[in-house]
């Protein structure tokens, strides 16, 4: 009989709760997400600080790999690097040598050369983080900013930590996520870590066009209908729709979009009284979501961007720790 | 003239509905008797093949060279291939010279006699670079020794453009072969649109992309009258529209499956293994059934290895950016003779779609143990258990889903027209 062949997962950190890269969500154990939340806690209040910085990872430094333009994403990962005392260089795609064709493979080990600790990336290609770990030698992390419409861990930690900051905790909440399911690694990411962390019902509403074909893999509910996905939620999370889905036949205009699937403060009535809106940003005013519902109170979404430099502050510095002490060289 | 003879092995001639005891004697390169040995042959060699399996050489329909120097892929290849019992090989259209002018043929087969002692049998380009454009010299190609056409992994761009490649290869007598594959459904797809491939957020194009080309092509066949064999079928729906299309046997349309797709599911691209990047892909396991009933049921007609060995570098990227590809040859045989087993399948079933099948789809004598025939063969162990590990591996790719999996069967040696062209080190 054939041994099933086994797949070249990226180092199992199974059963730990610690982990030396943050590749997908999907990755980790429960006890890894709970882990790292809680430790973003405590970074909130030195975010908060007058003097917003502690010595933990002085003598560290970051690459900042941005292959796709970015600028929450980078600059709250810069900020985060900076607060534990680390040193941080950002490269964006025009600066890279990929310009020049060099190989993500040799990119790699030029910055292990450099000595680089951690390594921030984000690709247009999913499975790209992955590959850099996979490659990776044991003295750096590799910290996934995005990758694809595969994962993009760090925004669904973010998002379960503002959730638990007003919910206490994502246990027994029910959740929707609104919008281009399909192609968002934000969703992916986001409905791993909602499960995990025990979420009671998680919807998603999206026209089919949006929505992915298959849900095996995921315990949620496909929708079509706004209103009905809102009702008695306790969380309701837009995502933003790319201009590209309109040139791609798969909507026939932001119009329409919006009048199905954009959020109002009319659904957000028929959502629970204390439900909480979230975008993982940039939003789209009247596109995904009414503007006088994004600055609504129950709107949280530059409380999102605050909680993001914690998260990313309790991620690295979990990566760091875990690093195996091989002697380089 | 040399002779050869091979005794007290077991014979299996799938094309003559032969399975026992027997000897068998060749001369000149051909098969000259089965059983006692005829008045006035003598052996100059005798071959002891007691507890093998005596098989006729191998038939495959998908053959790929991979990259490097022409006279390097052939050497490495045809290594692999003659270590697998493949003693012909139809090579894919898409070679890293495209097999689309009969001058490129006249050179792939002058580099092949000198550096390859497996045949090779070139299938020609259907459109000029495989572009989908214009159409190639059909009657030239085929006057230079392509036993085919295909327009290798580059769907036809529209229904036209098959119709008129499809009548015009018929004129001249010409089998197609071609990978079903509707050109926009799959447009950028690395992966099979299912649980996996969702989740991992691959660019995946669905079961309906084949089984929709799959009527296409098969519509076109009734319509223009060509012969055409559909290559590396993946999807259980393209087996029933096949079904259902050619229940009247009135068309001359065959099909084949890679032996990987019987064995491997989308599971297998967890961690984004590059290698499971495979064209077709590996779809869900109600797929990998559906082509195990369509084996056991006689839907398919061939098996192939789906030979396709990619330098390293090019498999040292992200999942998406890898080029598709396994190498295969080594593991073809192994892999079937386990599959006739799970299936409870006669060994013979399965064996005459690598063998009698394959060579009449592509119109090869070879394929088969009658009298003067060919004297292609190779000699089985199927005691023999291996572990596919780089070192045990010709191919120059070490790039396998299969890489660590113990297999059952081996190919002790192998011969082309009566001369012994590969030998396993402690086989004969």
């Amino acid at each position: 009989m054939i041994h099933s062949p086994e797949p070249n997962t990226p180092e199992p950190d199974s059963g730990k709760q610690t982990a030396r890269h943050c590749l997908a969500i999907a990755d980790w154990q429960p006890a890894t997400v709970r882990a790292v939340l809680e430790q973003a806690r405590s970074f909130l209040e030195v975010v908060g600080r007058p003097v917003k910085k502690i010595p933990l990872l002085r003598g560290k430094t970051m690459m900042n790999l941005f292959f796709e333009p970015s600028t929450r994403t980078r600059v709250t990962f810069e900020l985060a690097a900076k607060r534990l005392s680390a040193d941080v260089i950002s490269l964006s795609a025009q600066e890279t040598s990929a310009q020049k064709g060099e190989s993500l493979l040799d990119t790699l080990h030029n910055l292990e050369a450099m000595g680089i600790d951690v390594i921030i990336v984000r690709h247009r290609l999913s499975g790209a983080a992955a590959f850099l770990a996979q490659h990776a030698g044991p003295n750096i992390s590799i910290v996934n900013a995005g990758d694809g419409s595969h994962a993009h861990p760090t925004q669904a930690l973010l998002d379960c930590f503002t959730i638990m900051q007003h919910k206490r905790q994502v246990a027994g909440l029910v959740v929707a996520i609104v919008g281009d399911i399909r192609h968002s690694r934000v969703a992916r990411s986001l409905m791993r870590a909602l499960d995990m962390l025990e979420v009671a019902e998680l919807r998603l509403c999206a026209p089919k066009t949006l929505m992915p074909t298959e849900l095996g893999a995921y315990r949620a509910h496909p929708m079509h209908d706004l209103a009905e996905a809102v009702s008695g939620c306790d969380v309701v999370i837009a995502l933003r729709l790319q201009k590209e889905r309109m040139t791609q036949a798969l909507l026939p205009s932001e119009q329409e979009y919006f009048r199905y699937y954009g959020l109002t403060r009319a659904h957000l009535a028929l959502a629970r009284p204390d439900a909480i809106v979230m975008h993982p940003g940039p939003i789209n005013r009247g596109v995904e979501i009414a503007g006088d519902l994004a600055d609504d109170p129950q709107a949280v979404i530059l409380q999102q961007v605050t909680n993001g430099i914690a998260v990313r502050m309790a991620v690295l510095a979990m990566c760091v720790a875990a690093q195996k002490k091989v002697p380089s060289g | 003239m040399s002779t050869l003879s091979i005794v007290s092995g077991h014979l299996i001639d799938p094309e003559h509905g032969f399975d026992g005891l027997a000897d068998i004697h060749i001369q000149a390169g051909r098969i000259h008797a089965i059983g006692p040995v005829p008045w006035g042959f003598e052996a100059e060699r005798c071959i002891d093949a007691s507890g093998l399996l005596v098989l006729p050489g191998l038939v495959d329909l998908s053959f790929h060279l991979g990259g490097g120097t022409l006279a390097q892929a052939l050497d490495t290849e045809g290594q692999a291939a003659l270590a697998g019992g493949i003693t012909s090989a139809c090579l894919r259209p898409d070679q890293a010279t495209i097999l689309d002018r009969p001058e490129a043929v006249d050179q792939l087969l002058a580099e092949a006699r000198r550096h390859s002692a497996m045949r090779i049998h070139p299938i020609g380009a259907l459109t000029l670079e495989l572009a989908g454009e214009r159409l190639t010299e059909a009657a030239a190609l085929r006057a230079a020794g392509c036993c085919a056409l295909s327009q290798g992994r580059h769907p036809l761009p529209d229904c036209a453009r098959l119709r008129a490649a499809l009548e015009y290869a018929a004129s001249f007598d010409l089998p197609v072969f071609l990978h079903p594959k509707e050109a926009t459904l799959s447009h950028n797809a690395v992966a099979h649109e299912g649980a996996m491939a969702i989740r991992l957020g691959l660019p995946c194009s669905p079961a309906a992309a084949e089984s929709i080309a799959v009527i296409q092509i098969v519509e076109l066949a009734r319509l223009t009258g060509a012969s055409v064999h559909l290559s590396a079928l993946s999807a259980a729906r393209s087996l029933a529209v096949l079904g259902f299309l050619t229940a009247d046997h009135t068309l001359s349309v065959t099909a084949d499956c890679a032996i990987h797709q019987l064995y491997l599911t989308q599971d297998g691209l967890m961690g984004f293994a590059v290698d499971h990047r495979l064209d077709p892909p590996a779809r869900a396991a109600a797929d990998r059934d559906s082509l195990r009933e369509g084996i056991a049921h006689g839907l398919l007609d061939a098996l192939c290895a789906d030979h396709c060995p990619i330098a390293e570098q090019f498999k040292q990227t992200p999942f998406a950016q890898a080029a598709p590809g396994i190498t295969a040859a080594e593991l073809l045989l192994s892999l079937t003779w386990m599959l006739a087993g799970q299936l409870e399948l006669p060994f013979g079933q399965l064996l005459a779609m690598l063998t009698s099948h394959p060579a009449r789809i592509a119109r090869l004598e070879q394929g088969h143990l009658g009298i003067g025939a060919p004297a292609d063969l190779c000699l089985f162990d199927p005691s023999t258990t291996w572990t596919v590990r780089p070192e045990e591996l010709h191919s120059k790719s070490h790039c396998t889903p299969f890489l660590g999996s113990t297999v059952q069967g081996k190919v002790m040696a192998t011969f082309v027209a009566g001369r012994q062209v590969y030998s396993y080190p402690q086989g004969c």
